[in-house]
């Protein structure tokens, strides 16, 4: 790769451009970041110099750089985990370039050599990915075409092998991946449709995986075909989305290595006006979990990926049970409604407020027997697995939020934001805790911001929830102080007082600090993480509690 | 050239059919192809668990496949250890834990990558020790007809009367070995019923409060990292080591189901040579 870079490179410099013009008429932009954790013992949460095991400091650190000479861009990527933070896989742990790419882009054909990122329609079955807080990267090492051959159409190509961790492809130790796309807009494509009243667009996909069939038990299929199709129509202020996908068998550790084909469905109908949005979005997965190897439980090699549609949640408690896909099979539905009560009326005030309610339930497939097959159970390996009626909603609900939110400014120094959230969450199968109770948890919200001065603020938060299940009861506080546009200062507490394990009552607090100049940020978090296990695809994984010092250094340019 | 932007989308449609893909039509299991010849290596399978990982019975029962599939020349050992082979509130309140397994579980990094993980062999591919275990069928298919560089023979003489255990081995280098080779002899026993978390529907409920835990190491008999078998360069072909053990075993095992396992490895690289499974009754 580092040769192919360099003789792009050499060919550019030795050819059409001119010496002088690579270095005056280029542009170099890139970012830097690195976190740093610095562990103690904390014997309340359980962490002792033996579970420390020696590892004190874990640093993540990664430095992104892109050359641009017109029509010509290459980009690097370096990352360093030495040694992973709490949290992270270990299989982080590593350093180098895992991220190296140049390409050429005209008004016609842009081409890309290296890694890429890229997805197709809605992701469904095709999207690569980098997500640094969670340590998730599964980009194409290959390559990738895109045509452009008239106006509204675009037409791509890809094929490579994807990222697993530091673990460099070798001939068969995992997939390849190839893909093709083509998406026609067309009020672009047609003369006179630029401005019409309906805007309608249509896409269409095709990715396939390949991967040598080496087991001794099963026959698998070595060539995984998936297809997909799409369109988006506008019409005034409605708008209507809605993709299909469908992928032929493929038995996987994901799927127990059931022979069924897989499917999924993702529409959205959106309305929206000045002062009013409304969205309605329906899901339906079955069986389509789609890796570039088979084997792979985790959280990785994913070629495709399902959009959660439920809200994101952005405060700790609201966020602490977040509903994760469940690509073996779901069927989900969200609500959204956020409406603005004008200005100079009764409730909207002098600044107008804000109403947002936001619903999403997400419930299993029903799953039914196939009688006439050797084995009548349900997802046994090496089987069809099941039957499943496309419209058919299972009682076992997964996931359901009911959220409600009011934002309202009450003078020109004052704003505040509460919120109330209804929570149903099946930690059995989402965090793999099998035999817990769902938890059924109420949480509260309070957030509101004072202006002091035209450059000073105080913000103070304050969060509940209750539930009788998992860790009970929880409440935070936080308060923090804001010197724009330079300095911040916080601090915060989560107190878990209602833990049916009364040893494990702790308080998890922290105190954190920050300054930004320019694009540059640097903070500083002293504090404790409460200990956790991720299950993702049927692998767990232990996070454990952590205590002491996380500084955080970033800049672009 | 309106004619070929459609013509060049008739390819691109037509191109996107053309995906490859392979429908796999019943039965979806293949047959064996018999055994597997006898002067070939042994494969050791370890897989690392634990009492309340919830995804770990359906890969212990995957590994059972496998070695009815190899019908002797493949051998099993499940190794207790990490966070969910640690002893919790009663029904897990046992602790199956064992010093070696522990110390291979860090060094090899098994239950850090997450569980149900294994090794085929100690064999290191792409940087990693840890086999998942929808890889264990394939690993172990690319391995189990290599030609075996070592023979090893266990001879076991147990004295019921005192529960005390003799162990010989004799390995004999049957093709020059150029690095250091190092032996571990390890006490497991099979069947011990004792509750497991569980998500397998087909194994049973959440918690089996009498799950069959097969081929669980017990402990080693010579240290977790073993002892020296022979210097860099002395395994020439012919060439004979010998070893023996005597131990007192806990009367908590029951000694119809306890089987040494012995295997040796490359001191420089911990990939497992040959390995031989004895019960000792």
């Amino acid at each position: 790769m580092r040769k192919l870079m360099i003789s792009l490179l050499a060919l550019l410099l030795f050819s059409a451009v001119e010496a002088q013009d690579f270095i005056n008429n280029a542009t170099v932009n890139g970012s830097f970041q690195t976190d740093v954790q610095f562990y103690r013992p904390d014997a309340a949460i359980g962490i002792t110099d033996s579970t420390i095991a020696g590892r004190k400091v874990g640093i993540n650190g990664f430095g992104n750089i892109i050359y641009t000479l017109g029509k010509f861009k290459a980009g690097m990527r370096y990352e360093a985990f030495l040694g992973p933070m709490a949290g992270f896989d270990p299989r982080q742990e590593g350093n180098g370039f895992p991220y190296l790419w140049a390409s050429y882009s005209t008004d016609l054909v842009e081409v890309t050599v290296g890694n890429f990122y890229e997805q197709f329609g809605n992701g469904l079955i095709f999207r690569t990915y980098e997500e640094w807080t969670l340590g998730y990267d599964n980009s194409m090492n290959g390559m990738r075409v895109v045509l452009y051959p008239m106006k509204g159409l675009t037409l791509k190509g890809i094929y490579g092998t994807q990222r697993f961790f530091w673990q460099k492809y070798e001939r068969n130790s995992r997939g390849l991946v190839r893909g093709a796309d083509a998406d026609f807009n067309l009020n672009d494509a047609i003369t006179g449709w630029e401005s019409a009243g309906v805007r309608l667009s249509l896409g269409a996909s095709a990715v396939s995986k390949y991967q040598r069939d080496a087991d001794p038990i099963y026959n698998l299929p070595e060539n995984v075909g998936a297809f997909s199709g799409r369109f988006n129509l506008g019409a005034g202020n409605f708008n209507l989305m809605t993709e299909y996908a469908y992928k032929i068998n493929d038995p996987s550790s994901s799927n127990n290595f059931i022979y069924q084909e897989g499917q999924a469905i993702l529409s959205s109908l959106s309305y929206s006006q000045k002062g009013l949005g409304v969205v309605l979005q329906l899901k339906r997965v079955d069986n389509m979990s789609f890796k570039s190897d088979r084997a792979v439980s985790s959280n990785a090699l994913d070629i495709n990926f399902l959009p959660p549609i439920n809200r994101i949640h952005a405060y700790s408690l609201t966020a602490k049970y977040p509903y994760a896909t469940q690509p073996n099979g779901e069927m989900g539905l969200q609500f959204q409604v956020n409406y603005k009560i004008p200005k100079g009326s009764l409730l909207g005030g002098k600044y107008g407020t804000g109403l947002a309610l936001n619903y999403s339930q997400v419930n299993d497939i029903v799953r039914n027997a196939i009688v006439d097959d050797n084995s009548t159970l349900i997802g046994a390996a090496g089987t069809l697995g099941y039957t499943s009626d496309f419209f058919k909603v299972s009682k076992h609900i997964f996931f359901r939020d009911i959220n409600f939110e009011i934002e309202k400014r009450f003078n020109s120094k004052l704003k505040g934001t509460v919120q109330y959230m209804n929570l149903l969450y099946d930690i059995a199968t989402i965090e793999g805790h099998t035999g817990d109770p769902a938890v059924e948890a109420h949480v509260g919200v309070a957030d509101f911001t004072y202006r002091l001065t035209s450059r000073n603020a105080l913000r103070v938060e304050a969060q509940a929830l209750w539930t009788k299940q998992d860790e009970g009861d929880w409440a935070a506080l936080m308060a923090e102080y804001t010197i724009a546009p330079k300095w911040f200062l916080a601090v915060a507490d989560q107190y878990n007082y209602g833990n049916p394990d009364t040893e494990m009552r702790n308080h998890y607090y922290t105190v954190s600090g920050g300054y930004t100049r320019e694009s540059t940020r640097l903070a500083l978090t002293f504090g404790r993480q409460s200990e956790g296990v991720v299950c993702v695809g049927g692998v767990c994984r232990q996070v454990p509690a952590s205590s002491g010092l996380t500084l955080t250094i970033s800049t672009n340019f | 050239m309106k004619n070929s932007y459609k013509n060049l989308i008739i390819i691109v449609l037509v191109g996107l059919g053309f995906v490859a893909c392979d429908k796999i039509e019943p039965p979806y299991k293949q047959g064996t192809d018999g055994p597997v010849a006898e002067q070939t290596r042994k494969v050791l399978l370890e897989d690392y668990t634990g009492h309340t990982c919830v995804n770990c019975p359906t890969a212990a029962k995957k590994a059972v496949e496998l070695v009815n599939l190899y019908q002797g020349k493949l051998i099993l050992m499940a190794i207790h250890a990490g966070y969910f082979a640690e002893p919790k509130t009663a029904p897990f309140d046992a602790d199956y834990r064992t010093e070696a397994g522990n110390a291979w579980d860090t060094f090899f990094g098994m239950s850090a990558a997450g569980n149900p993980i294994g090794m085929v062999n100690r064999q290191k591919s792409q940087g990693v020790y840890t086999v998942e275990n929808g890889d264990w069928g394939s690993s172990v298919a690319a391995v189990i007809e290599d030609k075996a560089s070592i023979q090893l023979e266990v001879v076991t003489d147990y004295n019921t009367a005192n529960r005390s255990l003799k162990v010989d081995l004799k390995a004999k280098i049957t093709q020059a070995l150029d690095p250091a080779l190092k032996v571990i002899a390890c006490v497991v026993e099979d069947s011990i019923v004792s509750a497991q978390r569980n998500n397998d529907a087909s194994l049973g409920g959440a918690t089996i409060p009498d799950y069959v835990h097969r081929h669980m190491l017990r402990e080693s008999l010579n240290g977790s990292w073993g002892e020296d078998l022979a210097m860099a360069g002395q395994s020439t072909t012919g060439a004979e080591f010998t070893k023996s053990y005597t131990n007192s075993l806990s009367s908590v095992y029951n000694i119809e189901h306890v089987s040494i396992i012995v295997f040796v490895y490359n001191a420089d690289t911990y990939e497992i040579l040959q390995v031989e499974e004895k019960h000792i009754q």
